[in-house]
């Protein structure tokens, strides 16, 4: 299993681009937590702790508006 | 060789790549530390530092990186340490109007909302497809 902080190190070292979304508000009944995190690189998800396949597709559209449907 | 006008050699930004925010975090987690991690997520008006700037804080109250100095970060350094002994994030919100007449350079006229993350060896997410 790979960590977040490693998987953080290793796109530094490599002068990569990615993307680390957290959640830092959370309204209503979703059940998403905030401080939740999904880091995506090239348009795929690398790893993440939000648990939320619609939140997760929108975070990854969002990093990149060419994977919308 | 860097060219005229270079900031940095090669040499230098392979040091740099080496000695990140996130190499240090590791380190601090390695060892079985919980951090905060402070991160910029709003601003109003003119502040030190733009959206997503960030620092990590210690249980030691030791900083890594930066917000912006002056009594907003003291005050980032000070909830940060709440949220390592809870472990549960907040966000505050720093108002640098406060003390227009200060003479700290972070007293800029706006406000800032700075979201703060407790990170420890536990908190790690799986990597993607080994759920």
């Amino acid at each position: 299993m790979t960590s977040l902080s490693e998987e953080l190190v290793q796109i530094s070292e490599q002068g990569a681009a990615a993307v680390l979304a957290t959640v830092v508000e959370v309204d209503g009944g979703a059940k998403v937590e905030s401080g939740a995190k999904c880091l995506v690189r090239d348009g795929k998800v690398v790893t993440e702790t939000i648990g939320d396949a619609r939140v997760i597709q929108a975070i990854v559209e969002f990093v990149d508006p060419a994977t919308a449907p | 060789m860097a060219g005229p006008g270079a900031c940095y050699t090669d040499a230098d930004l392979e040091g740099k790549k080496k000695d990140s925010i996130y190499h240090q975090v590791k380190e601090f987690l390695d060892k079985g530390e919980t951090l905060a991690v402070a991160t910029i997520v709003s601003t109003k008006g003119s502040t030190p530092r733009e959206v997503g700037a960030k620092m990590v804080v210690t249980a030691w109250g030791e900083i890594l990186g930066t917000i912006g100095g002056g009594c907003g970060e003291a005050d980032v350094k000070r909830e940060a340490i709440e949220v390592i002994r809870t472990r549960k994030p907040r966000t505050v919100r720093i108002d640098l109007l406060d003390d227009i007449s200060s003479d700290s350079p972070a007293v800029c006229g706006g406000i800032m909302n700075v979201f703060i993350d407790p990170w420890w060896q536990d908190s790690k997410p799986e990597a993607a497809g080994t759920k």
